[in-house]
């Protein structure tokens, strides 16, 4: 009674999952040079607002071929901070081969933690819209993390159809 | 009745996931070249990470998932990499856990033998054969190597590496996950 009172959450609610939805892309497609670019977005519902739940977004996107050393890769929902240094930058990160055949694999990790401490305009309860892109912190042209996303037999003859999967986790504070 | 009035929730919500403990690290640090378990919390920053397990060891174990941005890569990459708590079973041979030596694995990395190209470090470990209590505990993820490597030469790195990088970070979560249903 006295916790109804209080009015804080028993222990057991706190981080309870409340939404998970899962995203899964196997088309391979050429990443296009850019300054800015798109790799891979889509869209769900967010059930409660920002002082109720955080986001994790956790995901692999696997590439091919090499291009761009660095190029500012981020993960965002709609309405991130798109400054320089933003949080959006953060728990995102990729590496592989620095070689150019179709061989030479790359792997694209996010584990991004979205929560209310510096990111609450990204977890407003509603419709929301998620993406993985890059954005180079020079402004520089001409960029990209690896030069085909989801590769396939394309690229070498050994590989199958990769893809990538998405997952929205949506938790209780 | 009882639980309508004290608002608490049914037994049956007592499994799945009980807490989750979030760490971001956007702090750039240069890493150091270690022998021994001095690199245990390297891949870190030099810290570990303290939380607070709320169940008993029969009731819940310990589950982490993060990514750990690095750029540069000076050694080979077999360098005893480690993922533990409270520095259990970090020597090279140690059989007392549920796994043999160096924590038992967990982390990883991956990445061009390059100074300026990026390398992936990963972390993903059950903890659910390991006994570890209720209180607080620390989790560090590093190396036990038997001479000085490390394998990123920046942990975290921005700007000042690269003009193309923006600030990039640490992210890991910790899960206490319930045994029970």
């Amino acid at each position: 009674m006295a916790r109804k009172i209080i009015g804080t959450k028993p222990a057991i609610e706190r981080d309870k999952l409340i939404n998970v939805t899962h995203f899964w892309n196997n088309s391979r497609s050429d990443v296009n040079n850019s300054a800015n670019g798109t790799l891979w977005s889509g869209s769900f519902t967010k059930l409660k607002d920002a002082n109720e739940s955080w986001i994790l977004m956790d995901g692999m996107l696997p590439g091919s071929r090499n291009y761009s050393d660095q190029c500012g890769t981020f993960a965002e929902l709609n309405g991130a901070d798109t400054n320089n240094d933003a949080p959006r930058y953060e728990g995102i990160y990729y590496a592989g081969v620095n070689e150019d055949p179709g061989w030479a694999r790359f792997i694209l990790q996010v584990h991004r933690i979205i929560k209310n401490d510096d990111s609450a305009q990204e977890l407003a309860a509603g419709s929301r819209t998620w993406k993985v892109g890059w954005y180079p912190r020079n402004g520089g042209s001409g960029e990209k993390p690896f030069r085909v996303l989801n590769p396939n037999s394309n690229e070498d003859s050994r590989n199958q159809q990769y893809g990538s999967y998405m997952s929205i986790w949506e938790y209780r504070y | 009745m009882a639980r309508n009035l004290l608002n608490l929730p049914a037994s049956g919500d007592e499994g799945g996931i009980i807490k989750i403990t979030t760490w971001k690290n956007e702090s750039r640090y240069s890493m150091s070249a270690t022998s021994g378990t001095s690199g245990r919390n390297e891949f870190l920053g030099n810290q570990g990470i303290t939380f607070i397990k709320e169940k008993s060891n029969s009731d819940s174990y310990i589950f982490v998932t993060g990514v750990i941005p690095g750029l540069g890569m000076p050694n080979y990459p077999q360098i005893g990499c480690m993922c533990t708590i409270d520095d259990l079973y970090v020597g090279y041979g140690d059989t007392n856990g549920p796994r043999t030596g160096a924590g038992g694995g967990g982390m990883f990395y991956c990445g061009p033998d390059k100074s300026n190209e990026g390398n992936l470090g990963l972390v993903h470990k059950s903890f659910k054969e390991w006994t570890i209590a209720a209180g607080t505990h620390t989790l560090t993820a590093g190396w036990n190597a038997n001479s000085n490597v490390r394998p990123f030469i920046i942990l975290n790195p921005n700007s000042a590496d690269q003009n193309r990088f923006h600030q990039t970070a640490s992210h890991i979560c910790i899960y206490e996950i319930s045994k029970t249903a």
